[in-house]
C-alpha cells in the first residue's frame, strides 16, 4: 500500500516519506527601494530586507 | 539580503545580520567610540587596512563625524572611503522616535559615502556616492541588524552610466564584506562596550 504522503497539512514527519517544501512566496519589501523609500526600513515587519 | 539594481541606476545593497549576545546600544557606542586603527583590524582582520575620524563629537553619537577609511570590499582592491556620519531624523523624521518607542529600532547609524580620497561633495560639503542606514532592532537573542546601502545615491549619471560605475559585482562584494564586518565585530563587540563603560555601569561577574 502507498504511504500516505507527507504535506504542509500533516506535519508529522513520516519516516522515508518525501516532505515537499514549497518555496515561499517571493517578498516585495524592499524590492525596488530607491533611497527616498528608506523610510519603509522603520518597520522590521513581516520580513524586512 | 540581495543586490537589485534600482530603476535609477543605482545598485540598492541589504545585508541582514544576526549579531548574537549584542545589542543596539552597544553598537551604537561602537561607532561613537570611533575606532582606531587596532579596533578597525578587529572589526575585519581581513579588509580593514586603515582608520582615522574627523570631528568625532564628545558626546558619544558620532553624528557630525567623518571616517577617513581604507578597506577592501571580498577583493584584493583598497577603496579610500569618506564615511561622514548624521542624525537619523535627517531619514527618519518624526518617525523615528515613534520606531525607537515601539521597539522596532534600538540602533540606527546613518551616512553618506563618498568613494576615494577625494569623492565629490554635496552643497554642505557632505560626500556623495552612496547613501548608508544601519538599522538595529534588539531581541532576546541578540541584536538584528539591518545595512543598506545606495552605491550611486547623488552622482549626476544617467542610469546607464551608474550600471557601468557601480556594477553587479561591486554590490555583490559590498554584500559579503559587511555580512562578515558584522559577524567579525559580534564575537567581540559585548566586551569592549561592557569594559570601555565600567566607570558608568559596573561589569557584570560571570562567578
Amino acid at each position: 500500500m502507498e504511504p500516505e504522503r507527507n504535506t504542509r497539512r500533516n506535519l508529522e514527519f513520516i519516516p522515508g516519506v518525501p516532505h515537499p517544501v514549497e518555496d515561499p512566496p517571493p517578498s516585495t519589501n524592499g524590492v525596488n527601494m530607491e533611497f527616498s523609500e528608506a523610510k519603509r526600513l522603520l518597520s522590521p515587519y513581516p520580513l524586512p530586507l | 539580503m540581495g543586490v537589485e539594481r534600482l530603476p535609477s541606476g543605482q545598485l540598492h545593497v541589504a545585508v541582514r545580520t544576526y549579531m548574537l549576545g549584542c545589542t543596539g546600544e552597544m553598537f551604537q557606542w561602537w561607532f561613537g567610540s570611533g575606532p582606531d586603527a587596532r579596533d578597525y583590524a578587529w572589526w575585519h582582520p581581513v579588509d580593514h587596512v586603515g582608520s582615522e575620524w574627523l570631528d568625532l563629537p564628545d558626546d558619544g553619537s558620532g553624528i557630525g563625524s567623518t571616517h577617513v577609511a581604507d578597506e577592501k570590499l571580498a577583493d584584493d582592491v583598497v577603496h579610500s572611503l569618506k564615511i561622514r556620519f548624521h542624525d537619523p531624523v535627517e531619514i527618519f523624521g518624526e518617525d523615528f522616535a515613534a520606531a525607537k518607542a515601539r521597539g522596532d529600532i534600538s540602533a540606527a547609524v546613518t551616512a553618506d559615502i563618498g568613494l576615494g580620497a577625494e569623492p565629490p561633495r554635496d552643497e554642505r560639503g557632505r560626500p556623495i556616492g552612496c547613501k548608508l542606514v544601519h538599522l538595529g532592532r534588539d531581541t532576546p537573542f541578540g541584536l538584528v541588524l539591518r545595512s543598506n546601502f545606495w552605491l550611486g545615491h547623488g552622482l549626476p549619471l544617467s542610469a546607464e552610466e551608474l550600471e557601468k560605475e557601480m556594477p553587479m559585482q561591486m554590490g555583490l562584494n559590498l554584500m559579503k564584506h559587511s555580512y562578515q564586518e558584522w559577524f567579525y565585530l559580534m564575537r567581540f563587540l559585548p566586551a569592549v562596550a561592557i569594559a570601555d563603560r565600567r566607570d558608568e555601569k559596573p561589569a557584570p561577574v560571570a562567578w
